[in-house]
């Protein structure tokens, strides 16, 4: 898959985010096309490693929405692409630069949930200055990586299959004894295990399109990606997660980080460097982290200093004592607070995966909030009574 | 004697009965329940010779007063859970280790609390070599008792998930019959239980076995004094602690 111009871009006026893209040095990987282009577009969007849609291809519409005839946003133009190739067909992303008025009002840290009622992979706000071109550049990234690694999780037996995902896709190190523990937690969140569309030629019209047998599974893993593991504690886990873990304030594991101490180097081999490594900030393998937080010993005046030689030359400064847990905001999105957990309740709601944890919650947050205190487990219920 | 062990076996058994349990376990005690499983599965991992699987904080269950207490009406009462549970490799390791190790010592504290602040303190052990009493016994805790060590009563329980099944029942008796019997747990229900039954059964027919082999000694002494000679424990697959031998 060639990655020059392999992101395919629908817009009216292409021209600002090519130009940023162009800023960012990722100028030659998009392939802007204007609606009156689609035939162009359609031909390359068969070998493309990422759709782009803006949403408002008329400005008019934009500004009126309008009923004289079928509107023509992006979502429109993905739907007829989608039809032309079927399963054969890239991540796609809608961008705008007007989001709330072209779908509504929506939480913008769980857009992942909102594309998914749209039937895209991901959702950026072009007006976000290098965010949109940086996250469109991953997703494309993530596919090449992934249609790269195809070959060997087609052909590998069932029972191997979340061990190649782990390696070939996810690059979990191989060379670490929580490496099994994680290949079971990854098995655990049930990455997609699709098998591939037939390879074939299809016509429409003087159209040839040549499908992408590999395209569907690298669609399906980025899909599984942004919509389940990231955004939820899973088998990879943010910053505040290891610092709960291992009993210290995030400014402190932060610092350790920056500091180069003992800690940064025994945590550089949990870090995440797989397909959308950074996507959504940093992750760390959580069996890694577990492991790290294995040997901090259980006597308190043994794991002052224990900890003190892993975060030096940082200032230790460890969480008191108690079950810490990190906090989530009122859409449930996981937040760099930490607090004891008789301090907060759980909440989930319809759109965490099953085998994803309940987020934690301050108790004050859902006795101010009906909405929250309703997400709250009925279990938990009780500690919203004053 | 100390027993083999699968304790990659174990530790799916431990996860499936803290996912019946985790509706018992007090919301203070959620992240020290993952947490369990997170440490078992880190120590297993680590192939250290020796290593110890503990809770750093014990356990709160949810409170009940649907206990038995037969004429009055029971008061609210819940139990903390607490264990420490050490493993050894075994002397002769052949190829590259699996996942066995042999069970050196577990102790599982158990303290009842009602809410007038009557307390009860209990533990679960695993007999260490050369004790006396029971391989597996239930004993008050010494310090209720005055210093007075027993006496010790024979328990079939007496790893942590097993000891907690013990409490909850007692404890819970309805609600958590009904958890186990609920049709969407029974994936759980059935590891645990595979577990539970194969455990049991090696050490009823030791006991059987030593009941046969010694007939100067009446049945219940013996059991009072009985040593394990079970070599491995079978895991809720039934397939024996072998892995890496």
């Amino acid at each position: 898959m060639k990655s020059k111009g392999d992101i395919v871009y629908i817009d009216d006026e292409p021209e600002g985010l090519v130009a940023l893209a162009k800023a960012e040095g990722s100028g030659q990987r998009l392939a802007g096309f204007t609606p009156d282009d689609l035939k162009r577009a359609a031909k390359a969007a068969s070998s493309a490693s990422l759709w782009v849609f803006d949403y408002f291809t008329v400005e008019q519409e934009r500004v009126v929405p309008t009923l004289d005839a079928p509107g023509s946003s992006g979502l429109g133009v993905f739907h007829q692409f989608r039809r032309l190739l079927g399963e054969a067909r890239p991540p796609s992303v809608l961008v705008s630069s007007h989001l709330e008025e072209a779908i509504g009002v929506f939480d913008y840290t769980r857009r992942h949930i909102v594309a998914e009622q749209l039937g895209v992979e991901w959702v950026s706000n072009k007006a976000k200055a290098d965010e949109p071109i940086r996250e469109i550049v991953a997703l494309a990234d993530a596919v090449a990586s992934i249609v790269k690694a195809h070959k060997s999780l087609a052909e590998v037996d069932s029972a191997r299959y979340p061990e190649a995902v782990a390696s070939r896709v996810l690059r979990l190190p191989t060379a670490v004894a929580w490496n099994a523990v994680a290949v079971q937690d990854i098995d655990s969140w049930r990455p997609p295990a699709t098998t591939s569309t037939p390879a074939e030629n299809k016509t429409v019209g003087d159209l040839l399109l040549k499908l992408d047998p590999k395209l569907k599974l690298s669609r399906e893993l980025v899909a599984w990606m942004v919509r389940q593991v990231l955004p939820y504690p899973s088998f990879l886990v943010r910053a505040p997660h290891v610092a709960t873990r291992l009993g210290i304030t995030l400014a402190c594991l932060r610092s350790a980080l920056a500091k180069k101490s003992k800690l940064a180097e025994l945590l550089q081999s949990s870090l995440y460097g797989g397909v959308l490594a950074g996507f959504l900030g940093d992750r760390w393998w959580s069996a890694g982290v577990d492991a790290l937080a294995f040997d901090v010993p259980r006597d308190a005046v043994q794991r002052k200093a224990h900890l003190k030689e892993l975060v030096a030359p940082a200032a230790l400064r460890e969480l008191p004592i108690g079950e810490w847990v990190v906090v989530s905001d009122d859409e449930l999105v996981e937040t760099d607070e930490i607090a004891l957990v008789g301090d907060c309740v759980r909440a989930s709601d319809e759109h965490f995966p099953s085998q994803a944890p309940p987020a934690w919650v301050k108790i004050e947050s859902a006795k101010a909030s009906k909405v929250l205190a309703r997400k709250v487990r009925l279990e938990d219920q009780n500690g919203l009574v004053t | 004697m100390s027993a083999l062990i699968d304790l990659e076996a174990y530790a799916e058994e431990v996860a499936s009965f803290c996912a019946l349990a985790e509706a018992f376990v007090a919301r203070e005690s959620a992240p020290a329940l993952k947490r369990i499983v997170d440490d078992l599965r880190a120590g297993i991992a680590k192939g250290l010779p020796s290593w110890t699987w503990s809770t750093p904080t014990a356990i709160h269950f949810q409170p009940s007063n649907r206990y038995d207490s037969p004429g009055k009406k029971a008061r609210s009462a819940h139990f903390t859970l607490g264990f420490v549970c050490s493993f050894t490799r075994p002397e002769r390791v052949n190829k590259k280790p699996g996942a066995v190790w042999a069970v050196a010592h577990t102790a599982t504290h158990i303290k009842v609390e009602r809410d007038d602040n009557a307390l009860h303190c209990l533990h679960f052990d695993y007999k260490n070599a050369g004790q006396l009493g029971p391989q597996l016994h239930i004993q008050v805790s010494e310090a209720d008792t005055g210093g007075l060590p027993i006496p010790r009563l024979a328990s079939a329980a007496f790893l942590p998930t097993d000891c907690a099944d013990v409490m909850l029942c007692e404890l819970h008796p309805e609600a958590w019959e009904k958890r186990q019997r609920a049709g969407n747990n029974q994936w759980h229900v059935g590891i645990v239980r595979n577990g539970q039954e194969h455990r049991t059964v090696a050490y009823l027919n030791d006991i059987g076995a030593q009941w046969r082999a010694d007939i100067r000694r009446t049945r219940f002494s013996l059991i009072q004094a009985y040593t394990s000679t079970v070599p491995s424990l079978p895991s809720h697959k039934k397939e024996l602690a072998q892995k890496g031998w």
